[in-house]
């Protein structure tokens, strides 16, 4: 102690030097708070001692100016010790104290103070002057210490931070609301919108120190974290090589730059489980022209009623509403004298007569109990998926053939006749 | 001259010179003397102890720190800072006396001067430190630094 003061004093000489021009005449130092009446900072080292301080605890721990109450004047022999606030001190933006009776304390002794010792806690801004009463020396700032109706001079504190202006803001970011970005048969991904920081405190003493990161990661069926990473902003991941019945989930957080973290935001999904396949379409019936028989050697016209067309089959499970397509892609026709011809569509579908049908077939020979006529139309199935709040897909799930009942078409051969000599 | 000098400066420092100073700033590199200075600070103030901030600051700066240390040591009263992370928010000024702002994030408390009292928790902070420097002695050393109310802080990208 006696070495630092020593040491102190020393570092004064140059100091007092040094800010010889400092601006005494100066109303205000920091935020936009003036000074208080009857605050004096002659003989103190403001500027140099003004100090800020940020933090996220409102009970402001590292507040510089709590164990210097000093009773430094041997003259009356104890210092009486006074504060002023402004701001949201007390849980009312854009307070002021008044100048508060803090603590007498004795030559030689130090008290302490801080905002919790009067069930104060600092949300937003708050700024704090600390002075010790001029009992012995009145008029330094002005007339007043000995029954004067002027101001009495409050001495800015000399050894330690007269004027602190304090910036608390303990009040996390938005929270994220992480959400289903895309969900597979094997997989389900995950993304989420940037938030905003919320600040502390309200009117001009609201304070928000500003958003900093993201920290986020996924789990599967409740294991370990996976892709653990503190992120500036939003980020998109995926569980892959899900199984039917997985649950995976995404685990956000979002801090501001003193460290005021949102709880755990969670969404979950589990990977799209295919649907079962629609029962078949009912099969078309054959229809051929020339009927009821054929003429070896000339070509006959087929074709499909009802043309096959795009089939939508709608199904609930669970939470996951589901789209089935089955959409005609080829028709196979087997004319009973051969190989199956295949066609794509519409063509394979054939038209009706008297239109020229693009599926004809010729046979080479007669048939009395008739050839065996019949269509195998495949369709291309495929689904779709409503989960969370979008849709996913589509997703093959093969093809379904159907075949229609077969016709039995008698072939005649054509007997060449003399119609008339000439 | 000035390239002699600073040649005996980095010959000195890659001797072991200077004491516990940090890595010599190259003339190039104002934020790394900054980092330095802000080092040679937290240490100075944990320690109640002014002696290692001759290497990294002078004139007006230096005396004010002097002054915060002595007044610390006067009242037994230290500055605990755990730092977590710095970045330089703004650098700027002119090329003989440029500026470096440093964003400083840490958990501080202030231990003693109490009537043996508990050290109080550590506290989350975020501070913009400003220093001006000068280059003096073939090194980089802080002229002019200032905390910054959060009025004043530079915006961070």
């Amino acid at each position: 102690m006696r070495r630092g003061a020593v040491l102190l004093g020393g570092v004064l000489l140059g100091v007092t030097s040094l800010l010889a021009t400092r601006d005494v005449a100066a109303s205000s130092w920091g935020s936009s708070y003036g000074d208080p009446y009857g605050f004096c900072p002659l003989y103190s080292y403001l500027p140099a001692t003004y100090t800020s301080v940020v933090t996220n605890d409102p009970s402001v721990p590292n507040n510089p100016e709590r164990d210097t109450f000093w009773g430094i004047h041997a003259d009356p022999g104890y210092d009486t010790w006074y504060g002023f606030w402004y701001g949201d001190y007390a849980g009312r933006p854009g307070d002021a104290s008044g100048w508060v009776d803090m603590m007498t304390v004795p030559y030689g002794s130090v008290g302490h103070w801080n905002f919790g010792d009067y069930g104060w806690s600092v949300h937003g801004h708050v700024k704090q002057y600390v002075a010790y009463y001029n009992w012995t020396f009145g008029g330094s700032c002005g007339v007043g210490a000995y029954g004067s109706t002027d101001p009495p001079p409050y001495m800015a504190d000399v050894y330690g931070w007269p004027v602190v202006d304090f910036y608390v803001d303990s009040v996390p970011p938005d929270p994220p609301a992480p959400v289903i970005s895309g969900v597979t048969p094997a997989s389900v991904t995950f993304s989420w919108a940037p938030v905003s920081d919320r600040g502390d405190g309200s009117g001009a003493d609201y304070f928000a120190i500003g958003f900093d990161h993201f920290l986020s990661w996924i789990t599967v069926n409740g294991g370990p974290a996976q892709q653990y990473a503190a992120t500036p902003a939003p980020r998109t991941l995926t569980a892959a090589g899900l199984r039917a019945g997985d649950v995976a989930c995404v685990h956000v957080l979002a801090y501001d730059r003193l460290g005021n973290g949102t709880g755990d935001q969670q969404a979950c999904g589990s990977p799209l489980a295919p649907p079962a396949p629609p029962p078949p379409p009912p099969p078309p019936a054959v229809f051929i022209n020339p009927w009821p028989a054929g003429l070896a050697g000339l070509d006959s016209w087929y074709w499909l009623s009802p043309r096959p067309r795009t089939l939508t089959y709608v199904r609930a499970v669970g939470a996951t509403s589901y789209v089935i397509s089955a959409a005609p892609q080829a028709v196979t026709w087997s004319f009973g004298d051969g190989r199956p011809v295949g066609y794509g569509v519409p063509a394979g579908y054939g038209y009706a007569y008297p239109a020229v049908s693009p599926v004809a077939h010729s046979y080479q020979g007669q048939s009395a109990t008739g050839y065996p006529v019949s269509a195998t139309i495949t369709y291309a199935l495929s689904w779709m998926a409503f989960a969370g709040s979008a849709w996913f897909g589509p997703y093959s799930m093969g093809t379904e053939s159907v075949t229609t009942a077969a016709v039995a078409y008698p072939v005649r051969q054509a007997q060449p006749e003399i119609a008339s000599f000439g | 001259m000035r390239a002699l000098v600073l040649a005996m400066v980095l010959v000195a420092a890659a001797c072991g010179g200077f004491g516990g100073a940090a890595a010599l700033p190259a003339r190039q590199d104002p934020v790394a003397a900054a980092l330095a200075a802000d080092d040679a600070l937290r240490l100075a103030l944990g320690r109640a102890d002014a002696s290692g901030l001759d290497g990294h600051f002078t004139g007006r700066a230096l005396l004010l720190a002097r002054l915060e240390v002595a007044q610390l040591a006067a009242r037994g009263v230290r500055r605990e800072e755990v730092l977590e992370g710095r970045r330089a928010v703004h650098t700027g000024g002119s090329e003989a006396t440029p500026e470096v702002v440093l964003e400083i994030r840490a958990h501080q408390r202030w231990t003693g001067g109490g009537a043996g009292a508990a050290p109080p928790p550590f506290a989350a902070t975020v501070r913009q430190w400003s220093a001006v420097l000068e280059w003096s002695g073939g090194r980089w050393l802080v002229r002019n630094a200032a905390e910054l109310p959060p009025p004043q802080w530079w915006p961070v990208t």
